[in-house]
C-alpha cells in the first residue's frame, strides 16, 4: 500500500520524462512518446487498486487538503482511462496534425510531440482535483487543467479554426476561472476557512457569517456556478461550447467533453454538498433546477439541425450536462436507496464509454475521409461495419435505449426528480430525451440507410480496436449490472 | 500604522520631485534655438529621411524570454524565503526543506532544459 | 490628532538622512563620477580629458573640477525640445521613471553603522528605512527601472530608440534572474533580508569575502567558512557582471550601442530629459555598487572585525561611514576601468552568457552552498 498522492506525482514524472526525452530526442518516432504514455498510465491505472489514505493518527499537513474516498478514487481512475483513450486517438489523430503543423522533411513529426504528453499533465490535475477538498488546492487543480487544454485546443496552429477555438477558450476560460475564484473567495470571507470539512462545520454554528448572511452565502455559490457552468456547459455559459469543440482537434474534444466535465461535477458536488441541507438549498436547488433544464432543452433541441457529427456532439454533450444538473439538483430531496454521487458516477461513467467511441470513430473518419460532416458517414456500414457497429452502440446509448449505460443513467435521475418530484423539469427532460432520439438515431440512418460517395474504406490499428471493443462493452455491462459502482458509493 | 515604510513615501515624493523640478527648470530655462519645422520634427535616422514604419515587426524571441522570465523569476522568489529560513531547518534537521526545494527547482529546471533544447534561447540564427 | 503630529516629527529624522544622502552624497558622486570617468577614460588612452573648466571668470582650473557644474547648467540652458511625433505623455514620464526607481532603492542601504551625536541620547541608525525585506524591497524597486526604459523607446515613436527598447528591456529582465539567484547563497549564510543585519553579522565574522577576524594578532578562520568562500565567490562574479548588465554599462551597452543604433533609447531626447536617462544610469550602477559592497564586502565595516558599529562613539561612527564611501568609490572605479579595457558583447552572446551560463551556474552554486551548509550544521 502506499499514499494515494504517489499516483498524480507518478502522472506528473511520467510527463516530464517524456517532455525531456522528446526534447532530446530527436530523431525517435514521436508516436512512442504515446505509446508510452499509455503504458505508463496503465501502470498507474492499476496501481490504483493500492493505494491508501492516511494511517491510523497520520496527520501530515497532506491530508487536510487531500482527500482519499471512493469518489475520489473513483474520479482519478476515470481521469486515467479518459488519458489512455485520448493517447490512443492522438495516435490515430497523428496525419491530421501532421498536416496542419506543417510537414517537415527532415523532422517527420516535429512540433507534435507535445500533443502526446502534455494530456498527462491534465489527467494529473484532474486526478488532484478528484482528490482536492481545499479550495485552494481545488483552484490549483483547475488551473493546471485549463492551462494544459489552452495549448491543446489551439494546438493546430495553422488551422484557422483551430486558433479561432483556442483563443475563444482562453477567452472564456480565464473569465470563468475569474468567476470561480471570486466565489470562491467571498466563501472563504464568509467561513474564513479553505477547507472544505471546517466550510461544512462553521454552516452548523449559528453565529457564522454564511448563517447570518444568507444572501452573501447565495452569492458566493452563484458566482462558483458561474464558473463551474462554463466548465460543464451549462445554459446559459454554452455558448462557447460548439465552436471549441469544432476547433478543437478531436481528441481533445473528447478530453474536454469526458474529463473537463467530470471534473467540473467533481469539484461542484464537493463544494456544494454542505449547503444542501442547509438554510440556503430551496434557493440553491431552485438555480440548479432552472440551469438543468434550460440546458437540457436547448442542449437537445439546437442538436436537432447540426449536420456536423463534432457540433452535434457539442450540443449532445450541453444536453447530457443538464441530466447531471438534474442528479446534482435532487441532492437535497431524494430518498431513493441509491444515492446522488453513485447515480453521478455511474451517468459519467456511462458517458465516458459512449462519448468516448463516438469521437474516436470521428478521429478515424476525419484522418481518413478528411470531413467530420454527417454526410461523411453516409454508409458506414460498408466502408467498415467494424466502425459503424460500435458507433451504434454508442449512439443508441446516448440516445438512451434500454440495456445500455446511457438509459440506466438516465433512468436513475428519473427515478431522482420523481422522488423530488420536479415535474415541470421532468416534462422539459421528456421533451429533450425525444429530441435526442431523433438526431442520434439520424447518425444511425446515415451509416446503414444512405449510400457512400465511393468505396473507400476505413483502415483501424488493433491498438483502436481494442479501445473501442472496451469501452463498448463497457456500456453494455454497465447497461445490465450497473450496482458495482453504485455500492461503491452506498454509504 | 506601519511607520518602517513612511521613509520609504518620503523619499518616493523627494525623488519624484526632483525629476519634476529638474524637468521644469529646464522648460523655463532653456531657450529655444530655432524656429519649429518639419525637418526638426522628423524622427531621427542618421540624418536621412525616416523610411518605413516607425515600429516595425520584431523577432518573436522577445516574446519568449519574456514568458520565460516571468516564469524563472517567481521560482527566484520562491527560493528568498526558504534561503532565509533554510539554516533553521538545517539547524532542527528537517531535511525535507532540502529535497522538497530541490523537487521544485527540479521540476522548473526540466522546463528551463526544454526550452533550452527547443532553441528558445538561441538568438544565434 | 496629536498621534498623527508625533508621528509628523518622526518623519524629520529620515527627511534630513534622505536630503543628505541624495542630495549631499549620491547627486555630486553621480556628477563627479562622470567627471572621473572621461578623466580616467583619458588617462587609459593616453589623453588629457576635461581638465581646464575651474572657477569661473578666474584662472583657476582645479583639474577640470568645475567641468560637472557646467555640464549641468549646459544641461539646464539646452532647448526643451519634444518632437511631434512622440507620444508626449510617455515621452515626459520615461525620463522620471528612470531617475525615480534608481533613487528610491538607496532607501535601504545602510551606509554606516550608528551615529552617537553628542548631547543625544539614542545613536541615530545610518539607513533611512531599516526594512526587514530589505533586499526583496531593492529587487520590487529596481526592476521597475525597465518601464522607464521601455517607454523611453515606445514613446520615441522612432525606429531606434525602439529597437533599443526592446533589447534594453529583455536584456535587463534575462539578468535580473540571474542577479536574484546570486544573492540567494549570501540568504542562505545570513538568514536574514535585512541589509543592517547582513552588514552587522559581516562587521562580527569578518567580511563575506573575507572571513578572517583577528584574535590579538593571530588570525582565526573557520573551515566552514573557507569552504563558503567558493559560492560565495562564484555569487559575487555573478552579481556583478549582471550589475554591468543591468545598468546597460560597457561590455553591455547593447541598448544604446552607438554603431548600431544611434543612442539606443534616448536617441530622441534632448536637454534636461536626457539628462535625467543620464543620472539615472549613474545612479543606479552607484547605489549597486552600493549593494555589492554591501553584500559581499562588509558594508561599513572594517575589516577583521576591526572597530565598533559606532553605537557608542562618534569616532567610529564617521570612520564607518567613511569606510563605505571609500569602498563604493573603489568598486565605482572598477566599474570605469572595466568600461574602457573590455570591448562590447554580441547580442547572441549576451543573452547566452546570461540565461545559459549564469542561470545554470547560479542554481549549482545554490546547490553547493546547501551542501556547505549541512555539512558543518551548527548545533
Amino acid at each position: 500500500m502506499m499514499p494515494a498522492y504517489y499516483l498524480e506525482a507518478a502522472v506528473v514524472i511520467l510527463g516530464l520524462v517524456l517532455m525531456v526525452m522528446e526534447a532530446f530526442v530527436e530523431k525517435a518516432d514521436k508516436s512512442l512518446i504515446a505509446k508510452m504514455g499509455i503504458v505508463g498510465l496503465l501502470v498507474v491505472l492499476v496501481s490504483l487498486f493500492f493505494v491508501s489514505g492516511p494511517a491510523e493518527g497520520d496527520d501530515a499537513p497532506i491530508w487536510s487538503f487531500y482527500a482519499v474516498d471512493p469518489m475520489a478514487l473513483f474520479y482519478k481512475g476515470f481521469a486515467l482511462v479518459t488519458t489512455i483513450l485520448v493517447l490512443i486517438m492522438s495516435l490515430d489523430y497523428r496525419s491530421v496534425l501532421q498536416h496542419y503543423m506543417g510537414a517537415d522533411q527532415e523532422k517527420p513529426g516535429a512540433g507534435i510531440g507535445e500533443f502526446h504528453y502534455l494530456p498527462l499533465f491534465t489527467c494529473a490535475g484532474l486526478m488532484w482535483m478528484a482528490s482536492a477538498k481545499d479550495i485552494v488546492s481545488i483552484f490549483v487543480a483547475l488551473e493546471l487543467v485549463t492551462i494544459s487544454f489552452y495549448v491543446l485546443v489551439a494546438f493546430m496552429r495553422r488551422n484557422v479554426g483551430s486558433l479561432e477555438a483556442g483563443v475563444k477558450y482562453l477567452i472564456l476560460g480565464a473569465l470563468s476561472t475569474g468567476f470561480f475564484v471570486y466565489g470562491l473567495t467571498w466563501l472563504f470571507g464568509l467561513s474564513g476557512e479553505t477547507e472544505l470539512s471546517k466550510i461544512a462545520a462553521a454552516l452548523g454554528n449559528d453565529d457564522s457569517a454564511m448563517v447570518r448572511y444568507p444572501k452573501a452565502l447565495l452569492f458566493s455559490l452563484a458566482m462558483i456556478l458561474v464558473g463551474l457552468g462554463f466548465k460543464i456547459a451549462a445554459v446559459p455559459f454554452q455558448i462557447w461550447v460548439p465552436d471549441v469543440y469544432q476547433g478543437a482537434p478531436t481528441p481533445i474534444t473528447a478530453f474536454l467533453s469526458v474529463g473537463s466535465k467530470a471534473a467540473g461535477f467533481v469539484v461542484g458536488y464537493r463544494i456544494m454538498e454542505p449547503f444542501f441541507a442547509n438554510h440556503v438549498a430551496p434557493q440553491l436547488v431552485t438555480l440548479i433546477l432552472a440551469i438543468s433544464g434550460a440546458t437540457i432543452l436547448l442542449g437537445n433541441l439546437a442538436a436537432v439541425a447540426q449536420e456536423n457529427f463534432k457540433r452535434l456532439l457539442a450540443y449532445s454533450s450541453i444536453s447530457h450536462a443538464g441530466f447531471l444538473l438534474l442528479a446534482l439538483g435532487c441532492s437535497s430531496s431524494t430518498t431513493s436507496p441509491v444515492n446522488v454521487e453513485g447515480v453521478m458516477a455511474l451517468y459519467l461513467g456511462g458517458y465516458l464509454a459512449m462519448t468516448l467511441v463516438a469521437f474516436h470513430v470521428m478521429c478515424l473518419v476525419r484522418a481518413q475521409l478528411g470531413s467530420e460532416d454527417l454526410s461523411a458517414y453516409k454508409g458506414l456500414s460498408k466502408r467498415s461495419p467494424f466502425l459503424a457497429g460500435v458507433l451504434l452502440v454508442a449512439m443508441i446509448s446516448l440516445a438512451g435505449v434500454p440495456f445500455t449505460a446511457g438509459f440506466i443513467g438516465k433512468m436513475y435521475v428519473f427515478l431522482m426528480a420523481l422522488q423530488s418530484r420536479y415535474f415541470v423539469i421532468i416534462a422539459l427532460a421528456v421533451v429533450g430525451v425525444g429530441a435526442g432520439f431523433y438526431y442520434y438515431l439520424k447518425v444511425v440512418r446515415a451509416m446503414y440507410w444512405d449510400d457512400a460517395a465511393d468505396d473507400q474504406s476505413v483502415q483501424i490499428s488493433t491498438l483502436s480496436k481494442v479501445a473501442m471493443l472496451t469501452m463498448v462493452a463497457l456500456i453494455v455491462i454497465l447497461g445490465i449490472y450497473p450496482t458495482p459502482i453504485l455500492n461503491l458509493f452506498a454509504a | 500604522m506601519n511607520t518602517d515604510y513612511l521613509p520609504i513615501l518620503v523619499q518616493f515624493l523627494i525623488a519624484g520631485g526632483f525629476a519634476a523640478v529638474t524637468l521644469l527648470i529646464s522648460v523655463v530655462l532653456g531657450k529655444t534655438a530655432q524656429q519649429r519645422s518639419e525637418v526638426k520634427d522628423q524622427a531621427y535616422e542618421c540624418g536621412m529621411l525616416p523610411i518605413g514604419e516607425t515600429q516595425p515587426r520584431f523577432s518573436v524571441k522577445f516574446y519568449l524570454v519574456a514568458m520565460l522570465f516571468v516564469i524563472f523569476d517567481i521560482e527566484v522568489v520562491f527560493l528568498y524565503p526558504w534561503a532565509v529560513s533554510f539554516q533553521e531547518f538545517v539547524r532542527d534537521g528537517v531535511w525535507v526543506a532540502f529535497y522538497s526545494m530541490l523537487g521544485f527547482v527540479g521540476i522548473l529546471f526540466l522546463a528551463y532544459l526544454y526550452a533550452l533544447k527547443k532553441g528558445a534561447l538561441r538568438w544565434s540564427d | 490628532m496629536l498621534e498623527f503630529f508625533s508621528q509628523l516629527t518622526g518623519l524629520i529624522e529620515p527627511t534630513i538622512k534622505i536630503v543628505g544622502l541624495v542630495f549631499l552624497v549620491i547627486l555630486p558622486m553621480v556628477a563627479y563620477s562622470v567627471y572621473a570617468e572621461r578623466r580616467f577614460s583619458a588617462i587609459l588612452q593616453d589623453r588629457v580629458g576635461p581638465n581646464r573648466v575651474g572657477i569661473p571668470f578666474t584662472k583657476v582650473s582645479l583639474a577640470g573640477l568645475g567641468q560637472p557644474m557646467a555640464d549641468g547648467l549646459k544641461f539646464i540652458l539646452k532647448e526643451d525640445f519634444t518632437p511631434d511625433h512622440v507620444r508626449k505623455v510617455y515621452y515626459w514620464l520615461a525620463p522620471a521613471l528612470t531617475m525615480v526607481p534608481a533613487l528610491l532603492t538607496c532607501a535601504v542601504l545602510p551606509f554606516g553603522g550608528y551615529l552617537k551625536l553628542p548631547f543625544v541620547d539614542d545613536p541615530f541608525k545610518l539607513v533611512i528605512a531599516d526594512l526587514d525585506v530589505g533586499i526583496l524591497f531593492v529587487f520590487a524597486i529596481a526592476s521597475l527601472g525597465v518601464y522607464g526604459i521601455v517607454l523611453a523607446g515606445w514613446a520615441s515613436n522612432s525606429k531606434y530608440p525602439f529597437l533599443g527598447g526592446v533589447r534594453s528591456s529583455s536584456q535587463m529582465i534575462s539578468y535580473e534572474i540571474s542577479l536574484g539567484l546570486s544573492v540567494i547563497p549570501i540568504l542562505m549564510i545570513y538568514g536574514d533580508l535585512n541589509l543592517s543585519n547582513i552588514v552587522q553579522q559581516q562587521h562580527e565574522q569578518g567580511w563575506a569575502l573575507l572571513p578572517i577576524t583577528l584574535d590579538g594578532f593571530k588570525p582565526v578562520v573557520s573551515m566552514r567558512d573557507l569552504l563558503l568562500l567558493i559560492p560565495l565567490f562564484i555569487s559575487f562574479i555573478i552579481f556583478v557582471t549582471s550589475l554591468f548588465a543591468e545598468t546597460n554599462r560597457l561590455p553591455f551597452d547593447l541598448p544604446e550601442c552607438e554603431t548600431e543604433l544611434v543612442a539606443g533609447y534616448h536617441t530622441e531626447y534632448s536637454s534636461m530629459k536626457f539628462a535625467l536617462f543620464f543620472l539615472g544610469e549613474y545612479a543606479a550602477m552607484i547605489i549597486g555598487s552600493g549593494f555589492a559592497v554591501t553584500l559581499f564586502l562588509g558594508g561599513w565595516s572594517l575589516p577583521f572585525g576591526w572597530g565598533t558599529n559606532g553605537e557608542d562613539s562618534l569616532f567610529w561612527g564617521l570612520v564607518n561611514v567613511g569606510t563605505f564611501f571609500t569602498k563604493v568609490i573603489a568598486f565605482i572605479l572598477f566599474f570605469i576601468w572595466v568600461r574602457w579595457s573590455i570591448p562590447r558583447f554580441r547580442y547572441d552572446q549576451l543573452m547566452r552568457l546570461g540565461w545559459v551560463f549564469f542561470f545554470e551556474i547560479a542554481l549549482v552554486n545554490i546547490l553547493l552552498t546547501a551542501a556547505i551548509l549541512m555539512l558543518f550544521r551548527q548545533g
